[in-house]
C-alpha cells in the first residue's frame, strides 16, 4: 500500500482508445485442420518410423520390378537349393555367413555344396535354389499390390455406399442397410472362399474376393459421419440453395469424410494383407510356382524344423509390414482425433 | 421385446435363404464333375449316380429339395467321403472346432481386459507403452505364423506341450494360444481406449468427489462401464475365431470344421463347402442375436426397441 | 461475526502444458461463513472451477498449486494426503457437476448411486442407505421415488439427473457443497426450480455453498455474497447488493450491462477476449479490454480498495488521483438506486 502513493500520477490517465486496441490481437497463430493434423502425427514417431517403412518398401518392391520378374524367379538352380543367408562382410556372423546349424554344429553350406566363393545370397535360397531375398521382394510387391487394390475398392465401393445410403435415407437406407447386414452376417473368408472356388485361384481372383467382402465396414462408418453431416447447418444451407447432390458430396462430405476414410483404408490395407498370406499359406490363394509372402510361409514351413530361415525371413517382413501398416492406422487417428491423446 | 425378436429372426432366415441360395447356384456354376474319378466311369453308372443324387432333376428342384433339406439340417452328401452325409461329417467335427474357439476366446478375452485395463490406468507410463506394444504385434503377427512358431519352438524344441493331434488338454493347448493372440489383442486395446474414455467422463469425476479412491471408482463404475461395450466385439470375434480355425486346425491336425473346409476346398466337395458355409453362417447370425440380446440385459440404456440404428 | 468454514489464501496454481506453465489461478484469496453462500462469477477459462476443484482435490493432473494456503477445520488442504481427501470428499466437502447428463453412471441404479457416500462415509449397512437415499429423493423432489429409485439414470430427465445429483451430494450433510455451473445446462424453468431446490436445501442442511457461475443473473437470487474473477484473478467482491447497486471495477460494470434485465432496451457486451493466461499481463488482467482503462492499469493491478466493510474491488478508479469517470448509465441509475436503498434503510 505504502508505495502506492509512489506511483507517478501521471499514470493516472485514460489510456488512448488505440493504444488499448492494439492490445486485442489474437496471441498464437492459428493452424488450419490439416496443419493441425500434420502436427500432431510429426510426434507420433512410431507413426512416422512406421511411414518411412512402408514408403521405403514400396519403393524397393516396386522399383525391382525391372530386375525382378516372373520370368527370373521360375527359373530354379538346383546347384543353389536350400543355401541359408551370406552377406559379404558377416563371415563371423553364424547364419548370415552361409554356415547353417545342421546336428548342433554350423556347418558352411556354401563350401559343401561346391558354390563359387563369391557368390552370396543375402536371404539364401529356397528349395530350387532361387533367391529368397528376390522372392521375398517380389512377394511383398504381390502383398502390396493386393492391399491397395483392396484399398482402392474399399475407397470407392465402400464410401460411395456410404454416402448414398446416408444422404437418401429413408427407405433407400433401410434396403441398402439391410443388405450389409446380409453380408456381414457372413463371415468375411467364407465369401472370399466362395469366391475362390469359383473362380480361378490366382491374384485377381483374391483381388477380388477381398474387395467383394471388405468395403462393408466403410460403408457404415461412411453412412453414419453423413447421417450426422447431413444436418450440419453448411450443408443444409448448401441444400437450400439448390446445390446438386454431387457438388454437395464433392464439397461438403468428402472433405469432413476424409479422416475416417483415410483412417479405415490404412485399417484395411493389413486385413488384406493377412487374406493373401492367409489364403496362400492354406494353399487357395496364390500357389506355386507364382510367388507371394503367404506362398513363400507355405514352403518355408514345411522346412521349418531343418531350414527354420526359410519361414523366418517372409515372415519377419510380412510381421513389418503389418506392423507398419497398423501403426501407421494408429498415428494417422490419433492425429485426425484429438481426444484420442495418450 | 419380442416384435424385435420377430423381426431379427425374420432377417436371420432371409438372410441364410440368400446364403444358401447364392452357394448353391455358384457350386451348380462349377465346371468339372462332382465326381472323383469319372473318366473311369461309363454313361450308364454316372446315369445311376446322378440319379441316386438327384443331380438329373431340373435345378430349380434340386434348388428346392436342397433348401427344404438345409432347414431340416441336411446339406446333402459329402463327393469326396462317398455316401456320407455332409451333416454327419460337420456334426463329427463340430466340437473340437467350438472347444477350441471357445478357449481361446475365453483366454484372448480375460488376458486382454487385464491387459488393457491396466494400461488405461497406468496410462503415460512403461506399462501402457508395453501394453500397447504387446497388443500391436498381437494384431499384426498372423496366427499361422505364430502356431508355426509355437509348434517347433514350444512343441517340439522344448516339448512342454504335444506338437499336434486332438484328444487331450494338453493338445489343446498350443492351438489355443495361437487362437487367442487375436482376440487378446483386440480385447486389450479395446479396453484400454473404453476405459481411458470411461476415466475421463464425468461421472468417474462424481465418484471421487463422492469420496470414494480410485480404484474403488475403477471397480464399481469404470470396469463393468468400459467392459459393457465389449460385447459388440463377440461378433468379430467369432468371425476372427472361424477365419483361424481353418489354419490352425489344419497346422495342428486337429479334425475340426476348419481343417474339413481346406479339404472340401481342396478337393472340390461342393456338398461339404455349402455344408460348412451355411454351418458358419448360420453360427454367426445366432451368435450376433444373442450378442444384441445380451447387450440390452446388460446394459440399462439399450432396448431392443425397433429398428433404428 | 459468523463462523468461518473455510479460508483461501493467496492461491496460486498454474498448468503444466506443451505451449509453457499456464497461470490459471494468480493470487486469489477469499473465505466461506457457516451457513452462507458465496458465488464466484466469471467468464469461462477465469479460474473459477479450478479453485473449486482445488477445495475438493480433485485438480487435473498437470496442475501444480504453487502457492497459497487452503484452511478448513485447522487443516490446510493443500497439504493432505489421499487417504485424507477421500474421508473430506462427499462428506465435508461435495460437490454438484455442471452436466447432469454425464455425471451419473449410466449403469447403475440411481438408489445405489445416492447410497454410495453414506456407505463410503457413515458406515451405513445397504439397507440404511436404501432408506436415506429414498429419503433424499423424495427431499429433492423426485416423484413416485419408490419406484424410480431403481431406475437407471436415462430414465430421469435432464432436471431430474440434476436433482438426484444434489441427492448424492447432500446425503452426507456436508459443510460446504461447491456447485460448478449447475443450472448451466438446464433449461431456463428448470434452472429456477433447482436454484429454489438448493436454497431450500441449504437451509434445512445448513451447508455453505460456493456457486460457481459464468451468469450474473443467476446470482441475484441465489447468493449472499458475489465474488467476480477475472483471468485467475478476482477483481471484485461484495454482498449482492454491492455487486448489484454499486459495483465498482469497469468488468462488473460490462457484467452488469450485458445482463438481460426489463428496463434494458439493448444488450450490451464486453467486446475482445480474455488474455492468455501463459503470459498474463502485467497490470490489469482486464485492461486490455477496460474502455475506463488508466494508463497505471497496464502497468500495476490495482489493490484491493475498500468500499465499505464487506465490499472492496480492485481498480485504479477508486484511487484518489484517479481522474473521475462516467460509467455507463444503467451503473448510474443502479448507484443511484443503492444510494436511495442506503438512505431508507439509514432512515428505519
Amino acid at each position: 500500500m505504502e508505495d502506492n502513493a509512489k506511483i507517478d500520477p501521471s499514470l493516472f490517465q485514460m489510456v488512448e482508445e488505440d493504444e488499448s486496441r492494439d492490445r486485442e490481437k489474437i496471441s498464437g497463430p492459428s493452424l488450419s485442420f490439416g496443419q493441425s493434423v500434420w502436427l500432431r502425427f510429426k510426434k507420433r514417431k512410431a507413426a512416422v518410423i512406421s511411414a518411412i517403412i512402408i514408403i521405403l518398401m514400396i519403393v524397393v518392391a516396386f522399383g525391382s520390378t525391372p530386375i525382378i520378374n516372373n520370368s527370373t524367379l521360375v527359373k530354379s538352380h538346383p546347384q543353389y537349393a536350400n543355401l541359408p543367408a551370406k552377406i559379404p562382410g558377416m563371415d563371423a556372423i553364424n547364419g548370415l555367413n552361409g554356415k547353417l546349424k545342421q546336428d548342433g554344429k554350423w556347418v558352411d553350406v556354401y563350401k559343401q555344396n561346391n558354390v563359387p566363393s563369391n557368390k552370396y545370397f543375402w536371404a539364401g535360397t529356397d528349395y530350387l535354389g532361387r533367391s529368397l531375398g528376390q522372392r521375398i521382394i517380389y512377394g511383398t510387391k504381390i502383398s502390396l499390390i493386393v492391399a491397395l487394390v483392396a484399398a482402392f475398392f474399399d475407397l470407392t465401393i465402400g464410401v460411395v455406399y456410404g454416402i448414398v445410403s446416408g444422404w437418401k435415407g429413408g427407405m433407400v437406407d433401410n434396403v441398402m442397410q439391410r443388405i450389409i447386414e446380409i453380408i456381414s452376417s457372413v463371415p468375411n473368408l467364407v465369401i472370399v472362399v466362395l469366391m475362390l472356388v469359383v473362380l480361378k485361384p490366382g491374384i485377381t481372383s483374391i483381388i477380388l474376393a477381398i474387395a467383394v467382402s471388405s468395403w462393408t465396414t466403410m460403408a457404415r462408418q461412411v453412412r453414419a459421419e453423413v447421417l450426422s453431416l447431413k444436418n450440419e447447418e453448411y450443408v443444409l444451407a448448401s441444400r437450400a440453395l439448390g446445390e446438386s447432390p454431387f457438388k454437395i458430396a464433392w464439397k461438403h462430405l468428402i472433405p469432413n469424410l476424409s479422416s475416417i476414410i483415410i483412417i479405415q483404408t490404412m485399417y484395411t490395407i493389413p486385413t488384406a494383407i493377412f487374406f493373401e498370406a492367409f489364403l496362400s499359406f492354406i494353399g487357395i490363394g496364390i500357389s506355386a510356382p507364382e510367388t507371394s509372402l503367404g506362398v513363400l510361409l507355405n514352403e518355408g514351413q514345411k522346412n521349418f524344423q531343418f531350414l527354420p530361415y526359410q519361414m523366418w525371413y517372409p515372415a519377419i517382413v510380412l510381421c513389418i509390414l503389418m506392423i507398419a501398416f497398423n501403426l501407421l492406422g494408429d498415428g494417422l487417428r490419433d492425429a485426425f482425433d484429438p481426444r484420442g491423446e495418450r | 421385446m419380442a416384435r424385435y425378436l420377430l423381426k431379427r429372426i425374420f432377417y436371420m432366415i432371409l438372410t441364410l435363404l440368400i446364403v444358401a441360395t447364392v452357394t448353391f447356384f455358384l457350386m451348380k456354376m462349377m465346371p468339372g464333375s462332382p465326381y472323383a474319378n469319372e473318366e473311369k466311369m461309363t454313361a450308364q453308372q454316372i446315369r445311376i449316380m446322378n440319379e441316386q443324387y438327384g443331380l438329373n432333376k431340373p435345378i430349380w428342384v434340386q434348388y428346392l429339395i436342397y433348401i427344404a433339406g438345409v432347414f431340416h439340417g441336411d446339406f446333402g452328401v459329402s463327393f469326396q467321403y462317398s455316401n456320407q452325409p455332409v451333416s454327419t461329417l460337420i456334426g463329427s467335427r463340430l466340437g473340437a472346432s467350438v472347444q477350441l474357439g471357445l478357449q481361446a476366446l475365453i483366454l484372448g478375452v480375460i488376458l486382454g481386459v487385464i491387459i488393457g485395463a491396466i494400461a488405461a490406468m497406468k496410462q503415460g507410463t512403461w506399462v501402457d507403452s508395453t501394453a500397447t506394444v504387446i497388443s500391436i504385434i498381437g494384431k499384426s503377427v498372423p496366427n499361422f505364423v505364430l502356431a508355426v512358431l509355437l509348434q517347433y519352438y514350444i512343441g517340439l524344441k522344448l516339448g512342454w506341450f504335444p506338437i499336434a493331434g486332438w484328444g487331450s488338454f494338453s493338445q489343446t493347448i498350443l492351438p489355443t494360444l495361437a487362437l487367442c493372440v487375436g482376440p487378446l489383442a483386440e480385447t486389450a486395446r479395446f479396453i484400454r481406449t473404453s476405459m481411458v474414455d470411461t476415466l475421463s467422463s464425468d461421472y468417474i469425476e462424481l465418484g471421487r468427489a463422492k469420496g470414494l479412491s480410485r480404484t474403488e471408482v475403477i471397480r464399481k463404475h469404470a470396469l463393468r462401464n468400459s467392459m459393457i461395450p465389449l460385447v459388440t466385439l463377440i461378433g468379430p470375434y467369432a468371425v476372427a475365431l472361424m477365419t483361424g480355425s481353418m489354419v490352425i486346425e489344419n497346422i495342428f491336425n486337429i479334425p475340426g470344421i476348419g481343417e474339413q473346409f481346406v479339404k472340401s476346398i481342396l478337393t472340390n466337395d461342393y456338398p461339404t463347402i455349402m455344408g460348412v458355409t451355411m454351418v458358419y453362417s448360420i453360427g454367426l447370425v445366432i451368435i450376433l442375436l444373442i450378442t444384441d440380446i445380451v447387450y440390452s440385459l446388460i446394459d440399462p440404456r439399450i432396448r431392443l426397441a425397433g429398428s433404428e440404428d | 461475526m459468523a463462523e468461518r468454514v473455510l479460508d483461501v489464501k493467496n492461491l496460486k496454481i498454474d498448468f503444466h502444458t506443451y505451449a509453457g506453465e499456464v497461470k490459471a489461478i494468480r493470487d486469489v484469496s477469499f473465505h466461506l461463513d457457516k451457513g452462507e453462500t458465496l458465488a464466484i462469477v466469471g467468464e469461462s477459462g477465469s479460474g473459477k472451477s479450478v479453485t473449486t476443484r482445488s477445495i475438493i482435490g480433485l485438480l487435473a493432473k498437470n496442475a501444480k498449486i504453487v502457492g497459497g494456503e487452503i484452511d478448513f477445520h485447522g487443516k490446510n488442504l493443500l497439504d493432505i494426503k489421499e487417504k485424507e481427501w477421500q474421508d473430506i470428499r462427499g462428506n465435508e466437502i461435495a460437490m454438484i457437476f455442471q452436466d447432469p447428463m454425464t455425471s451419473l453412471d449410466p449403469t447403475m441404479k440411481i438408489g445405489q448411486q445416492i447410497a454410495e457416500p453414506l456407505i463410503k462415509h457413515k458406515g451405513a449397512s445397504k439397507k440404511e442407505a436404501w432408506a436415506k437415499a429414498l429419503e433424499m429423493m423424495k427431499a429433492v423432489g423426485i416423484p413416485n421415488a419408490e419406484e424410480r429409485i431403481n431406475e437407471y439414470p436415462h430414465q430421469f430427465s435432464g432436471g431430474m439427473r440434476q436433482r438426484i445429483v444434489i441427492a448424492i451430494a447432500l446425503i452426507c450433510e456436508p459443510e460446504i457443497l461447491l456447485a460448478d455451473e449447475p443450472t448451466t445446462a438446464l433449461d431456463v424453468t428448470v434452472q429456477a426450480e433447482i436454484l429454489d431446490l438448493m436454497k431450500d436445501l441449504q437451509k434445512r442442511v445448513k451447508t455453505s455453498i460456493i456457486f460457481i457461475t459464468h451468469d450474473l443473473g443467476v446470482v441475484a437470487g441465489m447468493a449472499d455474497r458475489v465474488a467476480v474473477m477475472y483471468a485467475g484473478e478476482f477483481l471484485e467482491y461484495g454482498t449482492v447488493d454491492d455487486i448489484f447497486y454499486n459495483p465498482q471495477h469497469p468488468y462488473t460494470w460490462g457484467l452488469i450491462n450485458s445482463m438481460p434485465t426489463l428496463e434494458s432496451q439493448t444488450l450490451e457486451s464486453i467486446p475482445g477476449t480474455p488474455p492468455d493466461l501463459l503470459d498474463p499481463p502485467k497490470g490489469d488482467p482486464f485492461a486490455a479490454r477496460n474502455k475506463y482503462a488508466l494508463k497505471i492499469d497496464l502497468e500495476k493491478k490495482a489493490p484491493f480498495f475498500k468500499v465499505s466493510d464487506t465490499h472492496y474491488a480492485s481498480t485504479w478508479l477508486l484511487d484518489p488521483r484517479a481522474p473521475k469517470v462516467e460509467p455507463p448509465a444503467e451503473i448510474q441509475r443502479r448507484w443511484a438506486k443503492y444510494a436511495k436503498m442506503k438512505q431508507t434503510a439509514s432512515n428505519s
